[in-house]
């Protein structure tokens, strides 16, 4: 019996941990379950309660929860945000989570733009807002579905744009390069790297890729290594990259192997706090600024929209394509000229 | 009697843990104790359940199963191309027919047999720990489901995505499967010499050799039963969502549910486990999972209080284990 009361003890004791836990960790939550009480009866009354479901927590999508926090903020609408650590299974478990707590909208950043259907279904008559990552299959967007982003198809034509200027200058309609792909497959890596090359073709000027395709998964460390082995045995005129982190892995190898890095342009995506900080260094000589407090915002402000049944970009200066279900937050070409005005967006 | 009546109540104990836990988020939030809501929690923690009956028999010998996600990334990624449609531009077998969903899905679990099969043979006769053979797998697996295919496998057929995203009676399928899965384990484990074995050699291997058990026969067959259950765990993964994606299907999932086995009361001194506590450990972190998310409470709570429960367990496993000596 001495034995058996020991154990409830310790029992009563993790119950209580739990108990305690639970209550101070839904310390914001008293007052939501308080007022979700209005607001069931009268979603429009302000108080209505959103989900919005990350991908995975990087700095950049980090920048864009934090605009949408912020922007539901200014609304008074209630945000839960959830992140399901790149499992799918887990998103589409947080979505079926919003349905059943009878939420009226849902935001989605996919962690697999291939699941937009299953998505849409586990959402059931909820609204669905898409957000930085477009659906594989972009049937799926209608009225009720909407994609809030920025367009691939330009951040990497804008580094094609400035790199056929770059060559052009020098009398050059030719150059090779290293390019630094993110990670095979990917949507955004296909079409950054596509556009790229259009942007280049359609200003005349011809690029060779100067080595095997690589693919540093979007992360520092890895391009870093990768370009290492390459930079003394490789002949290019350019260095192009999928984003700005592996443009500063780039940067670091030459440094290490004492090569200058503002000898060789070097191009990146993101505009990111240290891609910005390189581009005024020298080392970056351009970047594409892609908003992620934009797309934040603009995930926020689409799915209230929806749910007052306006047009998606209402009470805003950004532009919607022609089905009237894609939201369109610009890319932005940046250099050493125009860098400083990032700094406080 | 007196073992048994211990047993017994521990088992009370963890079902005590999950009544309070399920009473505390009802009352937090009304839409928590909602027939779909319930649903949604089993579907979403089905395949995590799954994966755990096949580690909690690996923990049963005192092993361990890293490699369950990535042997599900790779089977789910395999079969998966099997079943996409001929004529679809991104199909990751440029030639080839498609196949039945069955004969799919039984190609995927050869697979999943075969590579355990590989493991329990290393670890039964190189003698490394579970541990060393099991992450190097891991990586294995991995990196072959990546080769396999650098995109998502998507496209899968709807016969192949019945067992994972399938409804009968309005049961989801996924929630059958772990049910059937759950009947078995209990099966093996009670009723057949092979899972009375592995007490045996998990409470004392160098014994259960003595009284004449093939330990080395016995510990490959727990290593392909933990393949097969990451085998069909990467099936239902793939059937979910209608994609496998090499890179980041079941990534984590073998942590997830060796601390659900482990929750349940899987000793990982060995020779101490049972079905019911492994289930009672899956809907412990499940009821967890999804009640706070309900609640608004932050993931890294959620995942603060897991870590606690599954030391917490722990230490009560411990107790427990010490007492009986």
């Amino acid at each position: 019996m001495k034995k058996m009361r020991k154990m409830l003890a310790g029992l009563s004791a993790m119950v209580m941990v739990v108990g305690l836990l639970t209550a101070c960790g839904g310390g914001g939550s008293d007052t939501d379950s308080g007022s979700k009480s209005d607001g069931d009866s009268g979603s429009n009354g302000g108080s209505t309660k959103l989900t919005l479901i990350m991908s995975q927590r990087d700095e950049w999508l980090g920048e864009m929860e934090e605009a949408a926090v912020k922007e539901a903020k200014e609304m008074g609408i209630n945000l839960n945000t959830v992140d399901a650590q790149s499992d799918t299974s887990k998103m589409l478990q947080f979505i079926e989570s919003a349905k059943n707590d009878g939420q009226k909208a849902v935001i989605i950043n996919m962690v697999d733009p291939e699941t937009a259907e299953q998505c849409v279904e586990a959402a059931g008559d909820m609204y669905v807002v898409f957000v930085n990552r477009y659906p594989s299959d972009d049937s799926v967007l209608n009225e009720k579905v909407v994609y809030v982003g920025s367009d691939e198809n330009t951040s990497g034509y804008f580094q094609g744009e400035w790199l056929a200027e770059h060559f052009k200058a020098e009398g050059k309609s030719e150059f090779s390069y290293i390019l630094l792909n993110g990670i095979l497959g990917q949507t955004s890596t296909t079409l950054r790297t596509e556009s790229l090359l259009k942007g280049l073709e359609d200003n005349g000027v011809k690029g060779v890729e100067a080595t095997a395709p690589l693919a540093a998964e979007y992360q520092r460390e890895n391009a870093q290594d990768m370009i290492a082995p390459l930079l003394k045995t490789t002949q290019y005129d350019a260095i192009i990259s999928n984003n700005d982190s592996m443009a500063l892995g780039a940067i670091e190898a030459m440094i290490d192997q004492g090569i200058d890095p503002t000898t060789v342009p070097i191009v990146g995506i993101d505009a990111s706090l240290d891609g910005r900080q390189a581009v005024k260094d020298g080392t970056l000589d351009m970047t594409v600024f892609q908003d992620p407090k934009g797309q934040g915002r603009g995930a926020l402000i689409a799915a209230k929209n929806l749910i007052n049944g306006n047009a998606i970009n209402d009470g805003t200066d950004w532009e919607l394509d022609e089905t009237g279900n894609i939201l369109w937050i610009p890319f932005e070409p940046v250099t050493i000229d125009n860098v400083d005005e990032y700094d406080n967006r | 009697m007196s073992i048994q009546r211990k047993k017994f109540l521990s088992d009370n104990m963890i079902w005590l843990v999950l009544i309070a836990l399920v009473i505390i988020m009802s009352i937090a939030n009304r839409n928590f104790a909602t027939v779909s809501n319930l649903t949604t929690l089993l579907t979403g923690e089905a395949i995590k359940g799954i994966m755990a009956f096949g580690v909690a028999f690996a923990i049963l010998t005192k092993g361990i199963d890293l490699s369950l996600g990535a042997v599900a990334a790779l089977v789910g990624a395999v079969s998966g191309a099997l079943v996409q449609p001929t004529d679809f531009a991104m199909r990751t077998l440029s030639s080839g027919v498609r196949l039945p969903a069955p004969a799919a899905i039984l190609i995927g679990l050869l697979l999943g047999a075969a590579i355990g099969g590989c493991i329990g043979a290393i670890i039964a006769y190189t003698e490394i720990p579970a541990f060393i053979a099991t992450l190097g797998a891991q990586l294995i697996c991995r990196a072959a489901a990546k080769m396999f295919s650098n995109r998502p496998v998507s496209k899968l057929s709807d016969d192949y995505r019945f067992l994972g995203s399938g409804r009968v009676l309005g049961i989801p399928m996924i929630v059958i499967v772990f049910i059937i899965i759950a009947v078995i384990s209990w099966f093996i484990l009670v009723h057949t010499r092979f899972g009375k074995s592995l007490y045996a050699i998990g409470a004392n291997s160098q014994a259960a050799r003595v009284a004449g058990i093939n330990v080395n026969a016995n510990l490959i067959k727990v290593y392909v039963w933990c393949s097969l259950m990451a085998a069909l765990g990467g099936v239902l993964l793939a059937g979910r969502s209608g994609s496998s994606d090499p890179s980041t299907s079941g990534l984590n999932y073998e942590l997830d549910a060796i601390a659900a086995a482990t929750v349940g009361g899987t000793s990982h001194t060995g020779g101490v486990c049972s079905v019911t506590g492994v289930i009672a450990g899956i809907l412990i972190l499940g009821v967890i999972n999804n009640g706070l998310v309900l609640m608004g409470v932050d993931d890294n709570m959620t995942n603060i209080l897991k870590g606690i429960i599954i030391i917490g367990s722990v230490v009560l496993d411990m107790r427990k284990n010490i007492k009986k000596v």
